[in-house]
């Protein structure tokens, strides 16, 4: 700034120095002073930060969406403990050995299987029946309508399977044997009806129709198969 | 005592309900901000710009951080508030159009050989200083009434430093001019 931009700003400030009228200063004063007085009113939790409301209501509602939901969706504690202890999976199981106490439905299953090679082997892994391999196989009863030339020449697995759908592996015995070693905790009620059936063929029909009670004790709303009642009668 | 306490922490006592603080804040800035004001819009409107423009500060208190200064922070305000002003009485956009700054302030243009008669310097000063454009006007108050520097008129404004100063040079040089070409005709 020169000489001469002083000589302005001295002038300037010189000419005068209009200022707000009296009335004008206590108007805004008394704003100031209501505006902290009450701060209550303007000044919530969330005031001006609304986004953060939000989020917290938006997770709190999920939250009480979905924990009912998961709850329902987790396995019962005993189920796992028991799952835990023998390393098995529970739902793969269960399948198998359905199927394997209707015989029938395993070769119906394997026949309409898109890939008969490969499914009955991931079948068996999955339910840890893995004894299946090394158990001997009854020859002259296999067929080949199952199984495909290439599975033939390529996998021994694939024989094994086609034994499988054949009927000449004897499931149900499998079956059986994995209910006796199964803890109690994690017999299903089709697993039991396994357990049942060896007792009942064994003679030990005092010690089927206590596990029958056992059974309907434990699952008051299976329904039992009528053709074990009946084996038992 | 109240001189040594600065803006900012004045506004921070506020923010945390001190009302005292506020009213040694409005006491410091009032008449420069009233100029501010009054030079830029006229006597028609200043009161209402005035009380909008603190009453704005008054309920930004629980959102203030000091990121700049209070002195900044407040002509801020205000030049929005002004250009607001400006736009809903469709009065006129900012531009360097002087000829309708005499509406803006009120003041009449003032020819030479009336400004003659008018003798008054101080006057003749107001008049032309309402004679600036717009863009050099506000440089030349934030200067001269705020009391800002360059670089805070800069950021005020929302151009580059060396527009600032081109500005201000520019305000600076056309009143001179024109109280030298008074002087002349005397």
């Amino acid at each position: 700034m020169n000489t001469d931009d002083e000589k302005i700003s001295s002038l300037y400030h010189e000419a005068g120095s209009p200022a707000p009228s009296k009335r004008l200063d206590d108007t805004i004063l008394a704003a100031s002073r209501e505006a902290v007085d009450t701060p209550a009113a303007t000044t919530g939790p969330f005031s001006g930060n609304w986004p953060a409301a939000v989020s917290i209501a938006a997770v709190i509602v999920i939250t009480i969406i979905l924990v009912p939901v998961l709850q329902q969706q987790e396995p019962q504690p005993a189920l796992t403990q028991a799952t835990s202890e023998t390393g098995r999976s529970l739902d793969a199981p269960d399948e198998t050995e359905l199927n394997a106490y209707r015989p029938t439905e395993v070769k119906k299953k394997s026949v309409e299987a898109p890939s008969p090679a490969s499914a009955p082997a991931m079948l068996l892994e999955d339910s840890g029946f893995s004894e299946f391999r090394a158990m001997p196989a009854h020859k002259g009863t296999s067929s080949s309508t199952t199984t495909s030339p290439a599975t033939d020449a390529a996998s021994p697995l694939a024989k094994e399977e086609t034994r499988i759908d054949s009927g000449t592996f004897d499931l149900g015995r499998s079956r059986m044997q994995a209910a006796d070693s199964a803890p109690f905790a994690i017999l299903t009620p089709e697993m039991w009806q396994v357990k049942i059936s060896r007792l009942i063929t064994e003679g030990k029909i005092d010690e089927a129709q206590a596990e029958i009670e056992k059974l309907e004790m434990h699952y008051p709303e299976h329904i039992i198969d009528q053709n074990l009642l009946e084996k038992l009668e | 005592m109240d001189d040594e306490i600065s803006d900012e922490n004045l506004m921070l006592s506020y923010c945390n309900g001190d009302a005292d603080a506020f009213e040694v804040l409005y006491q410091r800035h009032k008449g420069p901000l009233y100029r501010f004001i009054l030079r830029q819009s006229g006597h028609d409107f200043v009161e209402e710009l005035f009380q909008d423009i603190w009453l704005k500060v008054i309920n930004s208190r629980m959102s203030y951080q000091v990121k700049a200064t209070f002195k900044t922070w407040l002509y801020h305000i205000a030049r929005n508030r002004i250009i607001d002003h400006y736009r809903r009485h469709n009065l006129r956009p900012l531009n360097n159009d002087s000829d309708s700054l005499s509406a803006i302030s009120g003041a009449e243009r003032i020819q030479p050989e009336n400004q003659l008669e008018a003798g008054n310097q101080h006057e003749l000063l107001m008049h032309a200083i309402a004679e600036l454009p717009r863009d050099q006007k506000e440089a030349f108050l934030l200067k001269e009434e705020a009391g800002l520097d360059i670089a805070q008129i800069a950021s005020t404004t929302g151009v580059s430093y060396e527009a600032a100063k081109s500005r201000l040079r520019y305000a600076y040089k056309k009143l001179r001019d024109q109280l030298e070409f008074i002087h002349e005709h005397r």
